[in-house]
Formats: structure tokens, C-alpha cells, sequence
């Protein structure tokens, strides 16, 4: 059963096609790959898939509704949340403050809302902060931090918001290698044991190969090819325009 | 989102609550609880159903990743350990009740709180600190299982990483248990070994530098040296200091002491104070930010023109970028386009080539393949390998692509907490396991 369904979807910018008539399908509970070389059209999927811009033809669905015409705080409390490439994280609040503004308040009663965050909110901050690396730091002003340690607050903060839907635009860019693991682990757990469903745009392929079922390749904004990880690595098209001999 | 405890079942959890030392621990403990308790009322997570014997290589992803995660569970117990150790940190009573003493025999609770007291410490005692006293004893059948699992699939599971990402995924640390077993590797970097690895003539020369951002120290005591004509790479843990490094020697922030020296033989010209544009254009150092940082309104020959602006005549810097095209005809074939279309890998380039307009003699390269493809991935280390062979220039970088920055350089250094742990020759840090596993991925 596919949670989000795109749709022969075109969209372009001042003369650039950034996507044409692109189609996909995202499995529900699955781990779904993006890889294509820089500028074919990734992102702009994704933002066209969260609502950032309209697109210009086709229909993305998200679990059978057609959320091509809504807003992008809509479509974030169906569930269908996304992280970026640079980051884009509270930076004048701590890091805890980051985690507890990302609490799931659409899963909540009002009255929950509008009362404090709990001990045991604080506690789950603290815990995913500490998986990241993070604890120690958690009381400074977040825009202090390093590049890659906002990277993985951003990461902590979209665990915290409970997704049904996640989708991650180059979540390991910057982060350590070793780390790199860990947060693979972590996103693995987090699929098979809440059945989070991930969609994830990476140009490190030891993150893609050891993650996805299934994987899309772009190039040039079209839709070059699909399958899972050994299709797609012995897949020629794929390999000349993009994997290289590697 | 609860995952299920890894400190072991709920029963167990409260055997160890009642023998816990301080309240920071038992918090932790009774935290632990609640998800085992938790978990055990729901269905149990998916098992890996494929047979730990399978030589991974050839499985498909799911039982590949099925075999990775029951690595991860078994070594589980270890990580989970040291974990509980830092979070004692940040209770008072803990800091309160025991005497603050800095031997490694005691307790962590007690040596971690006289470490919250005191701002700067050595990552020996810090690890010192940080070693559990003992293991918590899970003696079920299933952790012994679990543990056998371990010790047969790791070898087979476990997949040579590449510089191109490709590799496995299995060796799963905590960041606290990468701190521990750093200080357990790491040799110091005497001035010696610097100077030797630098060919005893440094060209940039950094000693022992105290250096942050506003009134927080982030580097302490940092000693650098790379000799004319020589690469380094700056690899370590996000947040160890690595761009902090690259932002001092190019007066992005704040200098507390220390000195930074440019020069080879005994004429070193000390440019700790000159302003990042004084860098430039006196000193001769050039920085390559790790952030996408063209003009996009601008285009490709703007950019660099751009590169030359501090230049006395706008035609100089014209001429300084004609220079570049040459070089890189790649580029000059975009030179009309905005440089906001281009892809990653031409960014790069044009990122690189806008530095070189002020014909520096020191690069500083902060993550030069970041969010690129394979294929750039490539091209950005042939440019750096031509810049250093055939221009000579020096070239500074920090690389998380750790392989191929290590590869490329000749000498790499080890940064730990604002600290060098290891300094080595590139190839011989990529030789060493232990680096490989806490560093490189495995």
C-alpha cells in the first residue's frame, strides 16, 4: 500500500524543468531511497511533496487524499514531516527548547497543549539528544552549535515530532562517519518498531544500499530508474550517470 | 517515541534501581524501567528472521539489515553503560555528596562531578571519568545468545567502507563511548611529532592555541604544523573543533592565546591578529566555506570577480579571474550562467576558483566534498591534488569523508573536544583499526 503516491508530477522554475512527469511510490512502513547527481530534481520533489510550491501538473496523494493544493502546516499535521539539507533549527533556543517545540501537539487535546511540558516530555528531549551527542550541549543556544551537531538536533527534533511519514534530505551530509551508524540504527528502529515510514534523499550510498527497499534514481528531473539496492546498483543507466565505477 | 530498554528486563531494572548509587542513576534506572515495562505489555519488535551464518554480502537489504541489527543489540549492554555515567553530570546532589577527587579507581559519579567543576580537562581523566565501574551482569539465556550472534556475524557482516560510500553499517557506537575509547588510543601530539610529520620546516605554524566563539573556549591548546607545499586533513567527531581550527588561523573568531605563524625557515610572520581580509590579502591565506557559499544572482565570472575584490583595480581582478578560466574550462563554459543553477559539483569548482583569484599560498578547506556526488566527489580531490602538486600550494581541510580525505593528504590529525588526540601520516591514520572503527564508520 503506497502512503504517499506521486503522480506524473512537472514542475519548473523561470525556465528550468526541475521535475517532468515524474512518478513514485512510497510504501507504507517501507524505507524508500532518492539518489540522482546534484541538480536533478530531488528536493524540489520533496518540496513539492510537503507543500513548499505548487506544482505545475500531476497529483500527489498521502495516504489516498490529494494534498497537492494544501498548505504546508496542513499537510504536517497529517503526520508527513521533512528535514533539509541546511538546516533549519531554532537557533536563539537551546537545544532542548528545540526538542520540546517539536513535541506531536496535533496529537494532543488542547487542554495538554496549553498546559507545561512534562517530566517525562523532558526526559524523552533527553534521551534523544544523548543518542545524538547532544546531552552535554543541550543548554546552549543551538545556533552555537556546529553544522553537523545541528544536523543531528534537526534529527532528534523530527524523531520527537512522532511522524507518520518522514522524510530526510540528506540526513547524513557532514556527520561523521562512525555517527553516520548510529543514526542509520536508530532510523531502522524506528521504522520497524513504530512504523515510521521513511523517504530518504542521500548521495552516500553505504547509507542508502544498508537502508532502502526500494530506491528512485532521477536525472536531469526525469525519473531515470527504480528498484531495490542491488537493481539499482547494477542498473547501467544508473551507473553512468550518476554511480560512476565505483 | 519509546523504544524498548536496553538495560534489560523490567525485573532486572528494579534489582539495579534498589542498588543504585546516586538519584541521577536511579532517574535514569526508573526511566529504563518505564520502557521495559512498556515494551513488554506490547508485541516484542520484529526479530531478524535470517540465519546469523549468511555472508551478508550477498543477502538482500532486509536481512542485511536484519543481521546489523542484531549486532547492534548485542552490543547494546556496552554502549548503554558508559551512557548512564554522563547524564550524573548534571545533578547537583551527585556533585554535592561525594568528595571530588580526579582518580580513575573511584566511582564515575564521583570523578564526573569534580569534573563539571573544572572548565578544562585532559580526555584522559575525562575518560578516566567516564569508564563504568562494572558491568551490569545480564546473564539471561538470550543475551548469551545474543552475545555469540556477535562475536560470528561481526566478521562476515562487516563490509569494507569506502570513500565512495560503500561499506556496511554494523559498527554502532555511542558518541560517549567514542570519547572513552579515543582517550584509550590516543598517543598526545607532542610538538615533536608535529614538526616531524611536517618535514621539520613548518610553513603554517599554530601553537598552543585557546581559541571559540564569544566567551566559549572550544580549542584547547591546539598545536598545529604543515610544511610548505603540504596537505592536512582535520578529521574527528562533530563538534570536535575541526572548522573551529579553520576559522581561527582565518580570524573568524576569537584568538584567547596562543599564536598562529605563517612562514618557512626562521622568518615566520606572526598573523594572529591580522583581520580575515588582512589573511587575504597579506598573509596569503584563502578559506573555502564548508556552506554553499556563491553570489546565486550573480554569475559564474561575477562570482570571480568577486574573488578578487580586494584587489586596488577592479581590471586586476579581471585579469586574475581570466587566469582561472584558463585553468578551468569547465567553468569558463558557464561563465554567462547565474550561479544559482549550478549543480553541486560546478558550485564547488566555482567555490574553489574564486579562492584562487587572490593567488593564495594557503588554502583552508573546510569539507570540500560535502553533499556531493560520487563523481564530484572525485573532481574536487583531483583539483586539490593539482592545486597542491603542480601550484603548490598548502591546503588545510577538515573532511567527515574521512577515507578520502585521509587518502588524499599526507598528513592527517585526530580532533577530540577541542583537543589533537592522534597526529599521523594520512595513510597510516586509515591503517589503524581502532581509527577506522571510531572515525571512519568501521
Amino acid at each position: 500500500m503506497s502512503i504517499i503516491d506521486v503522480s506524473h508530477v512537472s514542475k519548473s522554475y523561470g525556465g528550468v524543468k526541475a521535475n517532468t512527469d515524474v512518478s513514485i511510490k512510497v510504501e507504507k512502513g517501507g524505507i524508500t531511497g532518492l539518489i540522482g547527481p546534484n541538480g536533478s530534481g530531488k528536493t524540489t520533489l520533496f518540496n513539492s511533496i510537503v507543500g513548499y510550491h505548487p506544482i505545475d501538473s500531476g497529483s500527489i496523494k498521502y495516504e489516498g487524499k490529494e494534498i497537492s493544493k494544501m498548505q504546508v502546516p496542513e499537510i504536517a499535521r497529517l503526520g508527513l514531516l521533512r528535514t533539509f539539507q541546511q538546516t533549519r533549527i531554532y537557533g536563539e533556543m537551546n537545544c532542548v527548547e528545540n526538542m520540546l517545540i517539536s513535541l506531536p501537539h496535533r496529537k494532543m487535546s488542547l487542554l495538554e497543549t496549553l498546559k507545561k511540558n512534562t517530566a517525562e516530555d523532558r526526559e524523552r528531549a533527553e534521551h534523544l539528544l544523548e543518542f545524538v551527542g547532544l546531552f552535554e550541549k543541550r543548554h546552549l543556544r543551538s545556533g552555537s552549535l556546529s553544522f553537523g551537531q545541528q544536523k543531528l538536533l534537526e534529527f532528534a527534533m523530527a524523531l520527537m515530532n512522532e511522524p507518520t511519514v518522514l522524510l530526510l534530505d540528506e540526513p547524513t551530509a557532514g556527520i561523521n562517519p562512525t555517527l553516520i551508524n548510529g543514526l542509520i540504527d536508530r532510523l531502522k528502529r524506528a521504522n520497524s518498531e513504530f512504523g515510521i515510514t521513511l523517504f530518504i534523499i542521500e548521495h552516500n550510498m553505504r547509507v542508502i544500499m544498508n537502508m532502502a527497499d526500494q530506491i528512485y534514481c532521477l536525472a536531469h528531473g526525469e525519473l531515470l530508474a527504480s528498484g531495490n539496492a542491488a537493481d539499482i546498483q547494477n542498473d547501467q543507466r544508473v551507473i553512468d550517470a550518476y554511480l560512476g565505477a565505483h | 517515541m519509546i523504544a524498548k530498554s536496553k538495560a534489560g528486563t523490567a525485573a532486572q531494572i528494579k534489582k539495579k534501581i534498589a542498588a543504585a548509587r546516586t538519584e541521577a542513576d536511579r532517574r535514569a534506572l526508573v526511566f529504563e524501567l518505564k520502557k521495559a515495562e512498556k515494551a513488554e505489555k506490547s508485541k516484542p519488535a520484529v526479530k531478524a528472521k535470517a540465519p546469523a551464518k549468511k555472508p551478508v554480502a550477498k543477502t538482500t537489504p532486509k536481512t542485511r539489515s536484519a543481521a546489523a541489527s542484531k549486532i547492534v543489540k548485542a552490543t547494546k549492554p556496552k554502549a548503554k553503560t558508559v551512557v548512564k555515567s554522563t547524564k550524573v553530570t548534571t545533578s547537583t546532589k551527585a556533585a554535592a555528596k561525594p568528595k571530588p577527587t580526579a582518580k580513575p579507581k573511584t566511582s564515575p559519579s564521583k570523578t564526573k562531578a569534580a569534573q563539571s567543576k573544572t572548565k578544562t580537562t585532559t580526555i584522559q581523566a575525562k575518560a578516566a571519568a567516564a569508564k563504568p565501574k562494572s558491568k551490569p551482569k545480564i546473564t539471561t539465556v538470550k543475551t548469551v545468545v545474543e552475545k555469540k550472534l556477535e562475536v560470528e556475524v561481526a566478521p562476515e557482516a562487516k563490509q569494507a567502507i569506502s570513500g565512495y560510500g560503500s561499506g556496511g553499517v554494523e559498527t554502532v557506537i555511542s558518541v560517549e563511548e567514542v570519547t572513552r575509547q579515543v582517550a584509550a588510543i590516543a598517543e598526545g601530539a607532542s610538538v615533536e611529532k608535529l614538526e616531524k610529520l611536517a618535514g621539520d620546516d613548518s610553513f603554517v605554524t599554530i601553537e598552543n592555541l585557546h581559541a571559540g566563539y564569544g566567551k566559549m573556549e572550544i580549542l584547547h591548546d591546539v598545536s598545529l604544523r604543515v610544511g610548505r607545499k603540504q596537505s592536512l586533513c582535520l578529521i574527528g567527531p562533530n563538534g570536535a573543533g575541526k572548522s573551529t581550527v579553520l576559522h581561527a588561523i582565518f580570524g573568524f573568531n576569537n584568538i584567547f592565546s596562543g599564536s598562529i605563524k605563517i612562514g618557512d625557515g626562521p622568518d615566520k610572520k606572526d598573523v594572529t591578529k591580522l583581520s580575515p581580509n588582512q589573511k587575504l590579502s597579506d598573509a596569503g591565506i584563502a578559506y573555502i566555506l564548508q556552506d554553499k557559499s556563491v553570489f546565486p544572482g550573480m554569475t559564474v565570472e561575477e562570482n570571480l570577480w568577486m574573488g578578487g575584490f580586494l584587489k586596488d583595480q577592479p581590471a586586476e581582478a579581471k585579469r586574475a579571474a581570466e587566469q582561472v578560466f584558463d585553468k578551468y574550462p569547465r567553468l569558463a563554459a558557464r561563465r554567462k550562467h547565474l550561479a544559482k543553477v549550478l549543480s553541486g559539483g560546478e558550485r564547488r569548482l566555482l567555490e574553489i576558483s574564486r579562492a584562487l583569484v587572490m593567488d593564495p599560498e594557503v588554502l583552508l578547506v573546510d569539507e570540500p566534498s560535502i553533499g556531493l556526488e560520487p563523481r564530484f566527489i572525485d573532481m574536487v580531490f583531483e583539483i586539490l591534488h593539482d592545486l597542491q602538486h603542480t601550484e603548490g600550494k598548502t591546503i588545510i581541510m577538515v573532511e567527515q569523508n574521512a577515507k578520502k580525505g585521509l587518502e588524499f593528504a599526507d598528513i592527517g590529525y585526530v580532533l577530540v573536544n577541542g583537543e589533537v588526540a592522534i597526529a599521523d601520516k594520512g595513510d597510516d591514520l586509515l591503517a589503524n583499526p581502532k581509527v577506522g572503527e571510531l572515525f571512519l564508520g568501521g
